[in-house]
């Protein structure tokens, strides 16, 4: 993720959302940008990680759109609250011209349980859920996933580490077994040997570096197979003409 | 008479000669007179179970991309950029609602729309965007999906001719429609590919390259049984294509023994197959079949595995061989294990049979060096008499080959009279509607 194109500093808006004000940190791009992102961070994660992120993402061309839900309350956030304040997030996302089949959801922990729950849910471009929390254990308002994701609409990644306690093995293997084979769409479960569930930080130890390295890569490919790109003012004539039956 | 067939109905006697397996210039020949031509099997629909799963394999010395759309519906494109040619997707196989060209970074869809240009303003807004393009035809019947080059290609199903009674027989064998079983054996053999066409229906040759296999089989306590192994007969299909078709009960008989609990299971599924479709087709169901699809789609119904193998021509002495396994989806644990091993065992690529067909066809090779002084090779088994030819004789190769010989030289060679075969191998199916797969 190391880069000489300077970095661009996200800018801070106050987003009022269900349950009540959600910043959020946004990249907006010039030009026709590819696509959209949401960034759902890990529970009380740091600003700085996000941004280093984002701009990996608009290296690729994405616009993004990031935010830390959890802080919407002092009490944990239950899911169906986490999923409203979502779905106001990616109609902020819509107001910038996204549709749902441009925008794909990438989350961290919590984060990552609210992109499997929203891709479980809502048809979007594509959903990607690094480490995401919950997968065999139920706590109050957030049953677990194994229990709480019947089939994925959306295309779905996971990706965990084989040594977290967070996420066990046999729910990680339960959870794959439910989504991959039946699920009407595409979706994927990657494990990471020898790691943990921060695997997605770098780290100097070896196995953890080439998690975090891989996992990333497969975010960025995960997104450009799926995400619809938007199409530039002369693909639109060219569409348009095509509809006309020119 | 052709230079390379010797169709004698007198004496009898039908020989190959030998340079239509060497010869560079026949080569080319039957990429334009043959391959070009007619229907090419590409795959199964149940390869693909979600929207944008794709597949890349060649057909006809073509890369081609075998896919379904965003919506599902199946999609084939030739794998090449229409921008300046680079090979839009290099994986064997994957999942992606777009595929961008790593040339220049043109994107396309997986309906085959150029949705992405960088930098396309230098193109103007009149530029006519190139989608992916398509074979000529694609069509499919009972899941499996052929192409052609041909845009005046017949119809799909007149092509099959006889054929499609076959494929029914496999097709009728699940409830939920049959599937192609997860992963692909891929092997190559240095020998021209008609040989293994010939070889692919070939019953004279089991005993003798096979007696490894066979070893093994009685070693696990198997009694091996004469007489229904002698039941068969071999039949032209029409088109070219050709089958040898084993008596009832044929279909399991090369394997290893069946577990009792998955002998119980194979009787009850077939006790309830006897309910809907009748004796007489359930008969011909349980019987082992060996088909060529002309020129190169091999469908095999033996040691209770079904295997699907596409042939694939690369020079005049060099063939590459993908293989896969279609089950039926409901059966049990363990008579799928026990069909699994079967497969692995005899068809598998380090299996006990496959070698060694794969040495006896690179010998052959080997040995025509020597077609100048040796020429011919001989095809007359159960050419002459009366009788209809069983499927340990050479009808069925020489089925075959007329219908080669008819592309390659225009030579029309009529079919051979024999008696008609025995009643219980063309029991026609009870008008039921086609069994469809599910991906
Ligand atoms: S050859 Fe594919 S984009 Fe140029
Ligand atoms: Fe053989």
């Amino acid at each position: 993720m190391s880069t000489v194109i300077p970095s661009i500093a996200p800018a801070s808006v106050d987003l009022p959302v269900a349950g009540g004000t959600l910043t959020v940190a946004q990249i907006l791009l010039p030009g026709v940008p590819r696509g959209a992102v949401v960034l759902l961070r890990e529970e009380h994660g740091t600003d700085g990680r996000m941004a280093v992120l984002m701009n990996a993402l608009a290296e690729h061309g994405y616009e993004s759109f990031a935010a830390d839900l959890a802080t919407l309350s002092s009490e944990p956030l239950s899911d169906e609250a986490a999923l409203a304040a979502l779905g106001d997030l990616v109609a902020h996302v819509g107001s910038h011209g996204w549709t749902r089949e441009q925008t794909g959801v990438v989350g961290y922990g919590f984060g990552g349980r609210l992109a499997l729950l929203a891709a479980s849910r809502t048809q979007l471009g594509a959903a990607v859920s690094v480490s995401p929390e919950g997968v065999g254990r139920s706590t109050p308002g957030r049953p677990a996933l194994v229990d709480a994701v019947p089939a994925v609409v959306t295309p779905w990644l996971g990706m965990f580490g084989a040594v977290d306690d967070l996420a066990p093995a046999d729910d990680v293997r339960t959870l794959a077994k439910r989504l991959v084979g039946p699920s009407p769409q595409y979706s994927e479960v990657v494990t990471y040997p020898g790691v943990g569930g921060l695997f997605f930080h770098e780290s100097a130890e070896a196995l953890a570096h080439a998690a975090m390295f891989d996992s990333w890569q497969r975010v960025v490919e995960w997104l450009n197979l799926r995400v619809v790109p938007r199409p530039t003012p002369y693909a639109e004539i060219w569409s348009l003409k095509q509809a006309l039956g020119e | 008479m052709s230079q390379f067939i010797d169709d004698d109905r007198e004496m009898p006697r039908f020989r190959v000669n030998r340079k239509a397996m060497v010869d560079p210039d026949v080569f080319a020949k039957e990429r334009d007179e043959i391959f070009d031509q007619v229907w090419l099997y590409l795959g199964h629909e149940t390869e693909l179970k979600k929207p944008n799963d794709f597949k890349t394999r060649n057909v006809a010395g073509r890369p081609m991309i075998f896919g379904r759309d965003a919506k599902g519906a199946i999609q084939v494109w030739l794998n090449s950029c229409p921008h300046r040619g680079a090979m839009i997707c290099r994986e064997p196989a994957g999942n992606a609602r777009f595929m961008t060209c790593f040339y220049h970074g043109w994107s396309f869809s997986s309906s085959g729309q150029l949705v992405a240009v960088p930098g396309d303003t230098s193109y103007g807004p009149e530029f006519e965007r190139p989608g992916l393009a398509t074979p000529a035809r694609v069509d499919s019947y009972a899941g499996f999906v052929f192409i052609s080059f041909n845009p005046d290609v017949e119809p799909l199903v007149d092509y099959l001719a006889g054929a499609t009674d076959f494929i029914d027989l496999i097709a009728d064998q699940s409830e939920q429609g049959m599937q192609i079983v997860d992963g692909t054996h891929e092997y190559s053999v240095k020998a021209n590919w008609k040989l293994l066409v010939e070889n692919s229906v070939d019953g004279y040759h089991a005993v003798s390259t096979h007696q490894r296999y066979f070893e093994m089989v009685m070693a696990s306590g198997v009694e091996l049984d004469g007489a229904k192994m002698g039941q068969s007969v071999a039949l032209d299909l029409g088109n070219g294509h050709t089958v040898i078709a084993g008596g009832p009960d044929t279909g399991g008989i090369f394997g290893r023994p069946l577990s009792e609990a998955g002998t119980a299971e194979k009787k009850a599924r077939f006790d309830a197959f006897r309910d809907k479709y009748g004796d007489a087709w359930v008969d011909r169901m349980s019987g082992s079949r060996n088909m060529v699809i002309f020129p190169n789609l091999v469908i095999i119904d033996l040691v209770m595995g079904v295997v699907v193998r596409k042939i694939d021509p690369v020079s005049p002495d060099y063939m590459e061989v993908t293989a896969w396994e279609l089950v039926p989806p409901e059966e049990g644990a363990e008579l799928k294990r026990q069909r699994l091993d079967n497969f692995l065992t005899f068809w598998g690529p380090g299996g006990l049979a496959s070698p060694d067909d794969v040495e006896a066809l690179e010998t052959c090779q080997r040995s025509f060096a020597s077609h100048r002084e040796l020429p011919w090779s001989d095809v007359s088994r159960g050419m002459a008499g009366e009788q209809h030819p069983s499927g340990s004789e050479e009808l069925q190769m020489r089925t075959w080959w007329r219908r080669w010989n008819e592309f390659m030289t225009g030579e029309v060679l009529p079919p051979e009279e024999h008696l008609a075969p025995a009643a219980m191998y063309t029991a026609p199916r009870p008008s039921l509607p086609a069994q469809q797969p599910t991906a």
